[in-house]
């Protein structure tokens, strides 16, 4: 069987090259195609041209089909070397320069997954030389980063491990590249599964105005201090699940399985975690407020009152405020809407106030003289 | 292990790659051994069931050739029973249970025997078929009895055809394993095309279709009209590629290894009578129907009213072969019935025809047939989605009604779906050529025979439904 097999082989090799060649070349072409329409929407633009290009025409920036924050903001905040930096998720979003009169200011918060607790921040401002280090910081902590069944808490293990081998210097080119071909397969199963008409949004496309595929479709995304502007026309019905009575919040509450399972006590790794991230930036003579965002009144209400979820919430108001201010920093906790006045009506989801909590704090911060 | 997922793909190059590298006598025990870790890969214990099966028949067989007189119809009848009784807990005791539970109830009488609480073993009704026609062939003095218990074994679970088909005869393959297979590069290539083909039909083609198909009749009550004939249309062709492109993977994986596997569906759609449809689909099943049942009750050669009662009863049992649900036996009397009023209003049809003088024009003729037969059997396949009767009942009232809910077909599902059919007449061109049926002009079937594949990969990566969907007859 050897022999004819080798032989059968040579004698066709023409022919099995032409066809791997076939199949190569039609790939290439899906491929290029598919870049070449990232590329053209900004999707893919490289993070110091979006930088350039947003200092020139003032767009948003906003990809539709790559999650790039983390890598973008960091190089905003190289870039601006900030006096006052703004850390946390997408709770924290919501302040801009405004609000920070006479400062060079970024908002350097990301997304939840992506921010990774106090673990991804502490890998922030690793990455930073020590000129680049903000004076000041506006750290936004969310409770359930402290939550011990949140599921970012229960890969912990993984995440550091992923960390031991991304810091590696030798493989870390290698791990980039399989990043980025990661995201870039995501990327294609996201277009070629696009469920929105292309009528809808081609041709805003051609306008152009923004950058990334949301941006330009929903006049939305990151301005230039990296505060993300949310779309003017945003739909309401777009929370038409959020429950509207504590009964249903117990329902749903007792299922949650994202950002708040049910729990009786912070997560310990978590607060050393903190912990390290506190003692870095007293290292560095970083003054540093710590915060809790506003959630909704319905939501507040559900989490601080049902059996499943008071005792969590109790023990992170005992636990943390003390560690912050043990080390000479301030701690709002504005978990509380009532704190604030605000209303349901204030809030865009059950976690994401208005910029009328931004208003507020920055005022009351101006007021405590902490930017001085 | 599903054709479609990574594990197969490995396993059939492991399998492959040995096979051709052992000796011939020592092919048929790993062919065994792979089948058997094949089949154990869905759920192990369950081997022991097949193994019954084939302990049974395989014994029988030897029987019915030692004997004579009323001891091989003895034997014959020993083996259907023992078979059937098998597939009968297995797969269609809750189903009688249940309905006898619900007359006892309805006459309030008193029943309490519970259902059993069994996972149907993968391709039962398959391999059962496959192993009965053995024995009935056997009886029947067409096969003489195999003495080689493993290959005997290798008939019924030769693993490419092992789960869903084709239903093997066992004239057409228990020789073909004392034959020796040489590496030839021609058919091994043909072969892996054919795996292609068949798996470009299921990830990309059915798998989408599937999204469509699944929102409506998943949901019945949420769409009216148009949406849901849309959504039948999609299922006639998601079944088609389903299932023959499962049934090309294994025609393809075995003729890679030198085997000959029946064909099992040939243009079924173009079919221009139901009678037709019926030659074309799953033809493996539908002759396994004709040879051992249709035929043994008669079949044409009796007087028209029992032929009908034939034809009917045929269907149902088919009906019924493809599941333990009322929907499935509604499914096959239906077609049944189609037949029983082909063969009745042919005369009329005739002369309707000929009045009108469609007979002068044939293309038309042809068209309006395969039209009608498609709307028949698309209107059959409503009860075979539907999840119940119910549902089905509901989906037919509201058909042609005015639509609502549109919004469960994107943009990018059609243009694949095109793509895909576009692909599709590509290939059915280079088909035509390929067996001489046209003409190839400037040479363009060499560059086809290249394109396709390449294109129907390239599809795969880029489209295909990366969720491993199990192929629908798989749970036959």
């Amino acid at each position: 069987m050897h022999n004819s097999f080798i032989s059968n082989f040579k004698d066709n090799r023409k022919d099995i090259k032409v066809f791997f060649l076939t199949v190569a070349a039609i790939f290439v072409v899906i491929v290029l195609i598919l870049e070449g329409y990232f590329y053209w929407t900004g999707e893919t633009l490289p993070y110091d041209q979006v930088i350039q290009r947003q200092a020139r025409t003032g767009e948003y920036y906003a990809p539709k089909y790559f999650n790039v924050y983390r890598q973008y903001k960091m190089l905003g905040i190289k870039r601006l070397k900030p006096e006052v930096l703004v850390l946390g998720t997408s709770r924290m979003m919501r302040f801009e320069k405004k609000h920070f009169p006479g400062k060079r200011f970024y908002n350097g918060a990301v997304d939840a997954v992506t921010a990774w607790g106090s673990e991804g921040v502490l890998d922030i401002l690793h990455s930073l030389k020590d000129d680049e280090l903000p004076h000041k910081i506006i750290l936004g902590i969310d409770p359930w980063i402290f939550n011990p069944n949140y599921a970012q808490n229960r890969e912990f293990k993984m995440y550091q491990l992923k960390k031991k081998f991304r810091d590696v210097a030798i493989i870390k080119g290698g791990y980039l590249f399989l990043k980025s071909l990661k995201e870039h397969i995501m990327a294609y199963d996201l277009v070629i599964n696009e469920t929105k008409k292309p009528l809808e949004f081609l041709p805003e496309v051609f306008k152009k105005k923004g950058i990334g595929l949301n941006a330009v479709i929903f006049h939305t995304g990151f301005s230039i201090d990296g505060n993300f502007v949310f779309p003017v026309t945003r739909e309401r019905n777009d929370f038409t699940d959020i429950p509207q009575t504590m009964d249903a919040w117990q329902k749903k509450l007792a299922h949650e399985n994202s950002f708040f399972p049910p729990a009786h006590d912070v997560d310990q790794n978590a607060v050393k975690s903190f912990e390290e991230l506190l003692d870095y930036c007293k290292s560095r003579n970083v003054d540093v407020i710590v915060m809790v965002a506003p959630f909704r009144p319905d939501y507040y209400d559900a989490l601080t009152t049902l059996d499943t979820h008071k005792e969590f919430f109790q023990k992170f108001r005992e636990v943390l405020p003390k560690l912050v201010t043990a080390r000479g920093y301030l701690f709002f906790d504005y978990a509380s809407p009532y704190s604030l006045k605000l209303g349901n009506d204030d809030f865009d989801d059950n976690m994401h106030a208005y910029t009328k909590f931004n208003d507020i704090v920055s005022l009351q911060i101006g007021k405590a003289g902490w930017l001085n | 292990m599903l054709f479609n997922s990574f594990q197969f793909a490995i396993f059939f190059l492991i399998v492959t790659a040995l096979y051709f590298k052992l000796p011939h006598k020592y092919r048929w025990a790993l062919l065994l051994s792979a089948s058997c870790g094949f089949y154990m890969a869905f759920i192990p214990v369950y081997i022991f069931i097949l193994f019954t099966t084939i302990i049974v028949d395989y014994w029988a067989g030897m029987q019915i050739e030692r004997t004579q007189g009323a001891a091989r119809k003895y034997w014959l009848i020993f083996s259907l029973v023992v078979t059937c009784a098998i597939l009968f807990v297995f797969k269609y005791f809750n189903f009688f249970n249940s309905n006898l539970a619900a007359v006892a109830n309805f006459f309030d009488w008193n029943y309490s025997l519970e259902n059993l609480r069994l996972i149907l073993p993968i391709g039962l009704s398959f391999h059962t078929f496959q192993s009965m026609s053995y024995v009935i062939e056997v009886y029947r003095g067409n096969q003489k009895a195999e003495k080689n218990f493993g290959i005997y074994s290798l008939y019924v679970m030769f693993y490419p055809q092992l789960v869903a088909g084709p239903i093997e005869r066992p004239q057409n393959l228990l020789h073909q394993f004392y034959e020796e297979h040489t590496f030839d590069f021609n058919r091994v290539v043909g072969g892996l095309r054919l795996m292609v083909w068949g798996l470009f039909k299921k990830i990309v083609v059915a798998d989408r279709l599937a999204v469509i198909v699944n929102q409506v009749y998943n949901n019945p009550h949420e769409y009216t009209g148009i949406p849901v004939i849309l959504a039948t249309v999609a299922f006639a062709f998601q079944i088609y590629c389903d299932f023959s492109g499962y049934s090309e993977i294994a025609i393809g994986a075995a003729q890679v290894m030198g085997f000959r596997l029946m064909q099992n569906f040939n243009r079924p759609y173009s079919s221009r009578s139901v009678a037709e449809f019926w030659k074309r689909w799953h033809i493996s099943l539908s002759s396994w129907f004709r040879d051992y049942f249709y035929i043994s009750l008669g079949g044409n050669r009796v007087s028209k009213p029992r032929w009908f009662f034939n034809l009917l009863i045929t269907f149902m049992v088919s009906g019924l072969w493809h599941g333990a649900n009322w929907t499935f036996l509604i499914w096959g009397i239906l077609n049944g019935f189609y037949l029983t009023c082909g063969i009745w209003t042919q005369d009329i049809r005739k002369k309707i025809v000929s009045t009108i003088g469609l007979d002068q024009l044939p293309y038309l003729h042809n068209l309006i047939r395969v039209g009608c037969t498609f709307a028949l059997i698309c209107f059959s396949w409503i009860f075979f989605r539907a999840s119940s009767l119910s549902d089905a009942v509901w989906l037919i009232k509201h058909m042609f009604s005015w639509g609502n809910g549109w919004d469960w077909i994107s943009f990018s599902q059609i243009m694949i779906l095109i793509l895909c059919a576009a692909l599709g007449m590509v290939k059915r061109s280079y088909d035509r050529i390929a067996s001489g049926l046209a003409v190839d002009v400037r040479g363009w079937s060499a560059v086809m025979n290249y394109l396709i594949p390449a294109l129907a990969i390239n599809y795969m990566i880029f489209f295909g439904v990366r969720t491993h969907a199990q192929f629908i007859y798989f749970q036959f």
